[in-house]
């Protein structure tokens, strides 16, 4: 038996490739496949192995920078939130990190740190962990007061306080900021490999332009989406075990 | 008329003092240049219950919150048991205004709250927590979340948690402004039988003047700007006339009226 809400994402997704499929049969361009001769390039593209070793050169920084941005992004959110000396010291670099024109700093970060993996572990982190940041440190800051008053009149320690009290309180918010974090490193990771160097998925991207392999081109890039798309369905999974509670709503009043 | 209204003089204050359970003495807290409260003090006599009433303004959560060792004093103290408070201590426990559940915890969870903060081992603390949920009559929801209950219901797991970790003094902050009337009639008819029940002292902040004088020992009246103890009143007579006659008892009518008649200039 499917739920509702499943059925609904199924149809969802059903509209989005039939509506794709069409535009790709007006065309609405050229260089717009329809979705079947994508999806056909793109499982041969898994047939042959093009992509699997694709994903081994782009998982890497990817997948570095997000275990950073969220293990730092959060340690950093938490100490910001809890402390109002660290809020004035560093909101305004993530604030800044967030609204800088990225693409645009890539060339310094290469002058900076090379062509190698630590420029691109650095794209994925400047666009994953502001967002981080500011949403654990916003969270934290907003715990509503009468919790931390409970948790001290039974006589909480301050890390119990923290643990039991604040960070479950922030948790769905914090969530929420890893969604758009990680959302955000996707995004970052395949910048790198178009701006610094073409490997991996850039690469399939780079060159199927390249040679007007149009149905590989939008493969790769179904690919990534895909990949992200499965990734945050694991992270809400994460959220359910860690915090039950989160499910059930909130009291009211 | 069998009124015996106390206004505080040295003498009464010395008879009480031996058998305060919270002495109040000479608390003054100023929020920078607001004066909150004002050289107050006041004895609360143990096994009773003592009522907080006075104009919204007037203080009286702020009292009760360096009671609990919640707010610091601006100069003055408070004695629980002849000791000292310096923060929150084993000898208080506290029923919030909002109840303060923790939403993503279970009622059993809640309720045990204050005792695993304390230590106490999970099948004891969960054993000890299951006995106060059914005292309360929530038997049965013990794996309920808090958005699943009425808001009376809500402050019932906020009182089993406050009795759980069985604290001499009982600290309410208006608990049962929350919750609607007919719910708090049967609270009020509750807390009667808990203060005889339980050997235990309880502080209850509230803005109804019925609530009060329904079930208190002693009202202590707070004015406002600058907050500080105007009477201290103490029903004598109904009290053991059970629940159901209070209410229409003349000595409960008058003070309901005098009080009400030396508040209401101070109610904009």
């Amino acid at each position: 038996m499917i739920s509702r809400a499943n059925l609904l994402k199924v149809l969802s997704a059903f509209l989005l490739c039939g509506a794709w499929e069409i535009a790709g049969r007006i065309p609405v361009s050229y260089a717009f496949p329809t979705f079947l001769d994508s999806m056909r390039a793109f499982f041969e593209m898994i047939g042959n192995g093009v992509m699997l070793a694709a994903y081994k050169e782009t998982l890497r920084p990817l997948v570095i920078g997000i275990v950073i941005s969220a293990v730092l992004g959060i340690g950093l959110g938490l100490w910001v939130g809890l402390n109002n000396f660290f809020d004035w010291l560093f909101s305004p670099i993530f604030i800044v990190m967030q609204a800088a024109p990225l693409a645009a700093l890539i060339p310094l970060l290469v002058l900076a740190y090379g062509i190698g993996l630590t420029s691109k572990v650095l794209v994925v982190c400047i666009m994953a962990m502001p967002v981080i940041v500011l949403n654990t440190s916003g969270a934290v800051r907003n715990t509503p007061e009468s919790f931390k008053e409970m948790g001290k009149s039974f006589l909480a320690s301050r890390t119990s306080v923290l643990l039991r009290i604040v960070i479950p309180a922030a948790s769905p918010v914090i969530f929420a900021g890893l969604r758009l974090g990680v959302s955000a490193g996707f995004i970052g990771a395949i910048l790198a490999e178009l701006k610094i160097t073409p490997t991996g998925v850039g690469d399939i991207i780079t060159y199927s332009r390249s040679i007007a392999d149009y149905p590989s081109m939008y493969a790769a890039i179904f690919s990534i989406i895909l990949l992200a798309v499965l990734f945050l369905n694991l992270l809400e999974k994460i959220e359910t075990i860690l915090f039950k509670g989160n499910q059930r709503g909130y009291v009211s009043d | 008329m069998a009124m015996s209204q106390i206004k505080e003089d040295s003498n009464q204050t010395e008879v009480v003092k031996s058998e305060s359970a919270v002495s109040v003495k000479n608390i003054t807290k100023n929020y920078g240049d607001i004066e909150a409260l004002r050289d107050m003090s006041l004895e609360f006599p143990r096994g009773q219950l003592t009522s907080l009433l006075g104009p919204s303004g007037c203080g009286k959560t702020t009292l009760l919150k360096i009671i609990a060792g919640l707010l610091e004093p601006s100069s003055g103290y408070v004695e629980v048991n002849g000791k000292s408070v310096t923060g929150p201590g084993p000898d208080r426990a506290f029923v919030f205004q909002d109840f303060a559940l923790l939403p993503w915890a279970t009622v059993l969870n809640n309720v045990a709250f204050g005792l695993e903060m304390r230590g106490v081992a999970r099948s004891e603390r969960e054993s000890i927590a299951e006995k106060y949920i059914g005292d309360v009559g929530l038997a049965g929801f013990e794996n309920s979340y808090p958005h699943e209950l009425s808001g009376g219901m809500r402050q019932r797991v906020g009182l089993a948690r406050a009795l759980s970790v069985d604290s001499d003094v009982l600290l309410m902050d208006e608990p049962f402004s929350a919750v609607d009337e007919q719910t708090r009639r049967k609270f009020q008819e509750d807390l009667l039988s808990l203060v005889q029940n339980e050997n235990k002292t309880f502080l209850f902040v509230t803005h109804s003047i019925e609530e009060a004088v329904y079930v208190s020992d002693q009202i202590a009246i707070l004015l406002p700007r600058p907050s500080r103890v105007s009477e201290i009143i103490r029903p004598s007579s109904f009290r053991g006339k059970g629940v159901d006659n209070i209410r229409r008892d003349p000595e409960y009518l008058d003070i309901v009226d005098d009080i009400w008649s030396s508040l209401r200039t101070y109610v904009e």
